[in-house]
């Protein structure tokens, strides 16, 4: 896929990760994670694990707390990254490669996809 | 320097001072030597090139036009200080002629200007670009004064060792975003704890150091840096020079004048 049309995509938050807003501010997102079945196995031998869905939290930083905020499966890449620059007077090409490397984080996470 | 477009190579310059006499023949050999799969050889694919080579000429460079498959270069030297430069067009065009004749050597001056990615700045123009980094945030460029100039076939080891003295620029940005947790004077000394020396001055947007330390047998050592916030930039800057004492006090502020955002 060429750049510009990777620009174009909107974000989508995975609606079964759960985001909430902390008192400072930054966004805590606690999603659950698939074990894999070897690991389970043993893990419920050793009395680790009881069958239940693993969890994971992730709280983002100020700049990905504010970038999450974007995610409203709307705006595309492009806008979220016109809004990034207004908003942290950083260069364009800057911007570009700040967002589009947290959208890649979070996709391998499962928390994020591209329509 | 490579230059992309839309992911694909356009354009790379190669850059060097060198010491003596300069053969384009037999750099121009070397490459061959180099890539026995292309026919490298001395050409001008149109009147556009030889009107740009004519142009550098003028500034005062040696210049000998390349070809090679659909790609153009230039091998480009100036005697009166010593710059050798190789640029390669892999897709060249008319745009690609007239960057070539926009060409110029500012070694010829006390100071040579920098601008890219936003940043400027203008140093004494014995420095030479050592590395670089443009990470999202964090902005460095290394810059050196080897006290003998390293010949044409140094490696970069060569070209760190010895005496000599080093710039280091600076940029971190969004500063407010930074200090949403701590104020300017603890991020400094907590970022820049093992880079400063001696003793420290503050003031509310500004912290300087300076020391000069003693060395057995050896030259004394200088350590000296400056970092700032940048409000209407959101961004920090800051120059560290470490080495030889041939920094002067006021090479320093100059530098520190001129650097900063575009």
């Amino acid at each position: 896929m060429a750049r510009q049309e990777a620009l174009d995509m909107v974000p989508l938050r995975n609606m079964e990760a759960k985001a909430e807003v902390q008192e400072n501010g930054l966004v805590l997102i606690s999603y659950e994670v698939a074990v894999k079945p070897w690991f389970g196995r043993v893990a419920s031998k050793v009395g680790l694990w009881d069958g239940r869905p693993m969890t994971r939290q992730l709280e983002l930083d100020e700049i990905g707390s504010y970038v999450w905020g974007l995610f409203d499966g709307i705006r595309t890449v492009r806008e979220i990254v016109a809004l990034f620059t207004e908003r942290y007077k950083v260069q364009r090409r800057e911007a570009v490669l700040s967002v589009t490397e947290f959208i890649r984080m979070l996709g391998q996470r499962g928390l994020l996809g591209l329509k | 320097m490579r230059l992309e477009q839309d992911g694909i190579p356009v354009a790379e310059i190669k850059w060097r001072r060198v010491g003596g006499a300069f053969s384009a023949y037999k750099h121009m050999r070397k490459l061959d030597r180099k890539f026995r799969s292309v026919d490298i050889h001395e050409g001008s694919p149109s009147q556009e090139w030889d009107t740009a080579a004519d142009s550098l000429r003028q500034s005062g460079f040696n210049v000998t036009l390349l070809q090679w498959g659909a790609a153009v270069g230039a091998m480009m030297h100036n005697p009166a200080t010593g710059l050798a430069l190789l640029a390669q067009f892999f897709e060249p065009g008319r745009q690609a002629a007239a960057i070539l004749a926009s060409f110029r050597d500012h070694w010829n001056g006390e100071s040579l200007p920098w601008r890219m990615f936003g940043i400027q700045a203008r140093l004494p123009s014995g420095f030479l670009l050592d590395t670089f980094s443009f990470r999202p945030g964090h902005y460095t460029l290394r810059f050196r004064r080897p006290r003998r100039m390293p010949a044409v076939e140094a490696t970069p080891q060569d070209f760190r060792r010895g005496a000599g003295a080093d710039l280091i620029l600076e940029r971190y940005a969004p500063a407010d975003a930074i200090l949403k947790n701590t104020d300017f004077h603890n991020w400094v000394l907590e970022r820049y704890r093992k880079v400063i020396v001696g003793q420290v001055s503050s003031k509310s947007n500004m912290i300087e150091w300076a020391d000069v330390q003693k060395r057995f047998l050896r030259s004394s050592m200088r350590h000296q840096g400056r970092i700032w916030l940048d409000q209407p930039a959101n961004s920090f800057f800051s120059v560290v020079v470490e080495g030889e004492p041939v920094f002067q006090e006021e090479d320093f502020k100059r530098v520190c004048d001129e650097y900063g955002a575009v």
